[in-house]
């Protein structure tokens, strides 16, 4: 507020209203005066806060990060645990989607890993040294950026698979997706060698030790860099990415009007829906602190707001390491396939370790052609379906 | 006294900005006699600032790249 508007605001309206209210009686008012008290009940008590405040938010993220980082490294780590065990069973007949979804599971095991550290940093501080420090901050910009990579990855070999149909498994040939994967794996590398370099321990008040970036005199602009990459690679690409492999994927399934072509274009849908509305809203909250920074937004309610809804919605996005595999097992046929492979060997020692003879046998999990033909109308097989 | 910036790494979540900050800056010096102590926002507070306490225990956020503030500084450094 300028100058002339306070004093404004002091003339007109605190100085009748509160001085009737609150002010000494007329007797004491000299001896105020003299020890400089009016002058200071005039200036500061009614002048507009100038401190931000946000102690509840912190409060608020001591208690609410722990609980929701817990939860999601508990699914994470139990549900891609899993299913790297289901893949690395079915190493055998191993495809290009197998391979991308393998690097997904484990981008996602490495990112689930780093939340126990920033849940107990957000429920007391950093407590675990400036090597861990730099290392937790890289295998958490690698994963996150890895796994958001393998995700797009995906829709491109969906988009081989069914758009380039004929030729795809002769001229997509696995030792061109390891190239692939090696080359995410190195760009997800290079996006956090920032955190590598910039990563310190610092301590502040009252001992609490903190694991920041320090970027020395450039803060303002690596911060404002760093956000405007996450947006971009981290959101916007992979988003129009996944829309257009899968539009194209719409189209031909359209034409074509193969067996099962609405599941099939649900499930698309359900894939890109999914992605924009976990990471949507996060990377929505992060344009807007954003503004902050750049000093468009300056409420300190507005900016009281952005810090809860920042806590929330990136807690939130979080929740795709978990989903994105169980996703996936809704669109690839295959890997259902070995889900089930492995679900019946489980069962059958079981059943074996309980002295049940059964007459289930171990071939009975193989006969592919017999199960694909009978199994629920999915993306791929209406397409080979409609290719005879 | 630093301008430096500095952000926790990781998610933004844990990367909050400190509890204390300044939203706005005082637009007019603030007389010695008013002032009992100050303190410096975080490195972690968008803005920079010092935080000036009255004498009735009100806070007041000031520019400490402003030369009045720098001369109550140097004051209340020497009274305390």
């Amino acid at each position: 507020m300028p100058f002339s508007d306070t004093v404004k605001f002091i003339g007109k309206v605190c100085l009748p209203s509160n001085m009737a209210a609150t002010f000494p009686p007329a007797s004491s008012a000299p001896t105020s005066l003299e020890n400089t008290s009016l002058y200071d009940y005039y200036y500061f008590e009614n002048f507009p806060d100038t401190v931000c405040r946000k102690e509840a938010i912190l409060s608020f993220g001591q208690v609410f990060l722990p609980i929701f980082y817990s939860l999601v490294f508990v699914l994470g780590l139990g549900g891609n645990l899993f299913f790297l065990i289901v893949l690395l069973y079915s190493a055998r007949s191993r495809r290009v989607t197998e391979i991308y979804l393998l690097n997904l599971v484990v981008s996602n095991l490495l990112f689930t890993i780093t939340l126990p550290f920033w849940g107990v940093s957000a429920a007391w501080h950093w407590g675990f040294g400036e090597v861990l420090c730099k290392i937790i901050c890289t295998l958490y910009t690698t994963s996150l950026y890895g796994s958001i990579f393998f995700l797009g990855c995906m829709s491109l070999d969906k988009y081989l698979d069914v758009v380039h149909a004929q030729t795809h498994h002769r001229q997509w040939t696995s030792a061109k997706s390891r190239l692939l994967t090696g080359g995410v794996w190195t760009v997800a590398l290079v996006l956090s060698i920032p955190d590598l370099v910039f990563a310190r321990l610092q301590e502040g008040p009252s001992g609490r030790q903190n694991c920041h970036l320090d970027f020395g005199e450039n803060g303002p602009v690596w911060k404002l860099v760093l956000r405007f990459q996450q947006s971009a690679l981290g959101f916007i690409l992979p988003l129009f990415t996944m829309a257009f492999f899968y539009t194209r994927i719409v189209c031909v399934l359209t034409v074509l009007r193969p067996r099962g072509r609405s599941r099939a274009l649900w499930r698309a849908a359900l894939l890109v829906v999914t992605f924009f509305a976990l990471w949507g809203p996060y990377n929505i909250t992060l344009f807007l602190h954003s503004l902050q920074d750049l000093q468009v937004l300056e409420s300190c309610e507005v900016s009281k707001h952005l810090d809860y809804a920042l806590q929330v919605t990136e807690s939130i996005a979080f929740l795709h390491s978990c989903l994105s595999p169980f996703l996936y097992l809704f669109v690839h046929h295959r890997l259902k396939k070995h889900l089930k492979k492995v679900l019946e060997v489980i069962f059958k020692r079981c059943r074996e370790s309980a002295a049940h003879p059964s007459q289930a046998s171990y071939s009975n999990s193989y006969s592919t052609d017999q199960e694909e033909m009978t199994s629920t109308g999915n993306l791929e097989q209406s397409l080979q379906d409609h290719r005879i | 006294m630093s301008s430096l910036i500095i952000f926790l790494a990781g998610p933004y979540g844990v990367n909050m900005e400190n509890s204390i900050c300044c939203k706005d800056f005082v637009r007019f010096p603030v007389p010695l006699k008013f002032l009992t102590n100050f303190h410096f926002t975080s490195k972690t507070c968008r803005r920079q600032g010092v935080i000036l306490t009255t004498v009735k225990g009100r806070e007041i956020c000031a520019d400490p790249q402003k030369l009045w503030v720098k001369n109550v500084l140097k004051h209340l450094l020497e009274k305390n």
